[in-house]
């Protein structure tokens, strides 16, 4: 804990200046282009995310197209109220739009599916139980959802409810024989 | 909640113990206590994990907190001064949980936390020998571990963890800037105007907010990397800190980078040069950080390589190349302390950030499509606004170069290596992987530049402290040279009337 010597006890400089100057520019900067926290606290006692009623899974900050979008991972909304099972949950990328993942978390019976390691999706019919064909539109209504899952690596995940606990199971640590079973 | 606030309580008080024992006391002590605390639980939980013993997060815990409390105890009864002040205490314990609680009510999540608590999972469930090894390579172990006790409550995720692991770098950044310019700085009003300014820098920018509430290891390793070169910084600087503390940050640092990301080990093995290079640290502390460094890599990736091979897989080549990083690190340790390669380790420096660089000039040369495809989609990411940054981040490059221009400032080495040989390093790593970078707020290197994030800023306010505001000495000549030229042919035309 040796005291030093202060080196420049002389007081404000032409570069300090220069450089505070420049902070405080790219502070307004960041917060003209980012106002990524809804500093508004009169209506809540917590900092609220622009563009989200809930308080509880969202995502802070933009989409592709550079505006807030309330439906972003709004699956993972029901994820805390889902039943602990075999663990996972790895959703997906770009073909995993969002509302299919909106349309996954709200709707809480999955009872056969379907997959396909060669071409990466899933896709399953909760009314009728057979497999549907549901690439890039939008389907979702009372007792009906498609998921599709896929991701350039080789890597999956099924969805599925087992004895009222819902489970996002990874294949990585899926059982190989339950997956037989199951397809 | 009653467990998540448990959980983190836990943390925080053996946290604050183990910083106590070490000297540091007063308003620091929280959040410091907290960044000690989490990496007492990731180093023990860890241990657990690769050995034999339960995985339960409730040991862990236990540990976490009774480990360093009972020292605590053990040198307050000896008559050490670790004593705390009972009413600001309380006050802190108000304030943490007050914190805990307002920061619990924002999650972000994208797939890849769902891994991590995956193992998070597995580890609370006894079931972690279940965890393929592919998720372990990519995912490490240090964030399951922090939200795996959660699972005790039938949760997934520790909500307030990673807020609080925000908050507490903002803290000590505070603290560094603040110990650090009080070495070369009088004026308080001075100190406190850049301390000021560089959390706002940081609190107002997109990626941070987002990172903030982000299930990840990205704001782990932001704020563990802040602390290994920060505290390596106050070092240098022989700032009015218990030296015990700096080398405490130091130690716990490397495990936590070690065990949280595939890279981050990296990060801590080039954060740690400057440290090798410099005398004034004794050179028992450079063997010591350089043995946890080793002993780190080596425990984890041995685990994965068991891993594989018990799984009947191949062992993948970056398991290989850590394993021989890490064997390498162990046998450069005793080294240090042999003369002739220690008058060799003052170009450890150049030879680290030129090798980098003609790394991936090789890489480039044998495989130019990685390396362009990679710059063109950092600079869609960075400048045009494809990866959340807005201009945040060029702003922030173009200032860092500025200070590194136009200001000199003692002891920088150690702020500046790991900001510039991140450039190299962040490129080759997609040759690594197999694989370009990509445009988007998902690509790996769009959110690992949140890694380097607050040492950028760290960097850039310590420059208030430069003596001179001029170029550096190697091109102030060249400067000169240029002025005198200008001058002497100013002269020549004023006198010939030209």
């Amino acid at each position: 804990m040796a005291k030093r010597k202060i080196e420049n006890p002389v007081k404000w400089t032409a570069y300090q200046l220069l450089l505070l100057g420049i902070i405080i520019g790219a502070i307004i900067a960041n917060i003209i282009q980012y106002p990524a926290i809804d500093f508004n606290m009169t209506s809540v006692n917590y900092p609220s995310l622009k563009g989200y009623d809930s308080q509880d899974l969202a995502e802070i900050g933009r989409n592709y197209s550079g505006s807030f979008t309330r439906a972003r991972f709004g699956a993972y909304l029901g994820l805390s109220q889902i039943s602990k099972g075999v663990n996972v949950f790895l959703p997906i990328e770009s073909s995993f739009t969002n509302e299919k993942l909106y349309g996954l978390g709200l709707i809480k019976s999955v009872e056969r599916l379907n997959y396909d390691p060669k071409k990466l999706y899933l896709e399953f019919d909760l009314a009728s139980y057979e497999i549907i064909n549901f690439e890039g539109s939008e389907e979702r209504g009372p007792g009906k959802v498609a998921v599709v899952l896929g991701r350039e690596t080789p890597e999956a995940f099924i969805v599925l409810k087992r004895d009222d606990t819902w489970y996002f199971v990874d294949l990585d640590l899926f059982p190989e024989e339950l997956l037989e079973e199951l397809l | 909640m009653i467990v998540e606030l448990l959980s983190v309580l836990t943390i925080f008080i053996g946290g604050c113990a183990l910083t106590r024992v070490t000297g540091l006391k007063g308003w620091p002590l929280p959040a410091i206590g907290f960044a000690a605390g989490v990496a007492l639980l990731v180093i023990i939980g860890t241990l657990q994990a690769i050995t034999a013993l339960p995985t339960s997060p409730v040991l862990a815990l236990v540990l976490t907190f009774l480990l360093p409390v009972a020292w605590w105890f053990r040198a307050f009864l000896s008559g050490q001064e670790v004593s705390i002040k009972p009413i600001p205490t309380i006050i802190t314990l108000f304030i943490f949980i007050l914190a805990s609680l307002v920061l619990r009510n924002i999650v972000s999540v994208t797939p890849d936390s769902f891994q991590y608590v995956t193992i998070g999972s597995l580890l609370e469930s006894g079931n972690f020998s279940e965890a393929s090894p592919l998720i372990l390579l990519k995912r490490f172990i240090a964030v399951p571990i922090l939200h795996s006790p959660a699972n005790l409550a039938e949760g997934f995720y520790i909500r307030s963890i990673t807020p609080l692991l925000a908050l507490s770098l903002l803290i000590c950044l505070v603290w560094f800037i603040n110990k650090g310019l009080s070495v070369s700085l009088k004026d308080p009003v001075i100190i406190s105007l850049f301390t000021t300014a560089a959390v706002l820098l940081l609190v107002t920018n997109n990626r941070f907010v987002f990172n903030m509430f982000y299930i990840n290891s990205h704001m782990l390793v932001a704020l563990f990397l802040l602390l290994l070169v920060g505290s390596g910084w106050l070092l240098l600087r022989q700032a009015d800190v218990p030296q015990q503390t700096l080398i405490m940050l130091q130690v716990i640092s490397i495990p936590v980078l070690t065990l949280a990301r595939p890279e981050a080990s990296i990060y801590a093995g080039i954060a740690l040069i400057p440290i090798l290079i410099a005398e004034r640290v004794s050179l028992k502390n450079r063997m010591l950080l350089l043995l946890v460094l080793g002993v780190s890599v080596i425990s984890w990736h041995g685990f994965l390589w068991i891993k594989y091979d018990a799984d009947g897989s191949d062992v993948p080549f970056s398991v290989l190349a850590m394993l021989a990083y890490g064997i390498l690190v162990i046998i450069i340790t005793p080294l240090l302390a042999w003369k002739p390669l220690y008058k060799l380790i003052p170009y450890s420096v150049v030879l680290t950030e030129s090798g980098l660089w003609l790394a991936l000039l090789v890489m480039v040369y044998i495989n130019p499509s990685i390396f362009h495809r990679s710059v063109l989609a950092t600079i869609e990411n960075v400048i045009l606004d494809a990866g959340g940054w807005g201009v945040s981040l060029a702003f922030i490059g173009f200032i860092v170069l500025g200070v590194l221009v136009f200001s000199q400032v003692p002891d920088r080495l150690i702020l500046r290596f790991p900001l510039t040989t991140f450039i190299p390093l962040s490129l080759l790593l997609a040759y690594l992987r197999s694989g370009a970078y990509r445009v988007g707020h998902g690509d790996s290197l769009n959110r690992m530049f949140i890694h380097i994030l607050p040492l950028a800023v760290l960097f850039i306010v310590s420059s208030a402290a430069t003596d001179q505001f001029s170029l550096p000495e190697g091109l102030r000549k060249y400067w000169l040279l240029l002025v005198t030229r200008i001058n002497k042919y100013k002269y020549i035309f004023a006198k010939n009337n030209l």
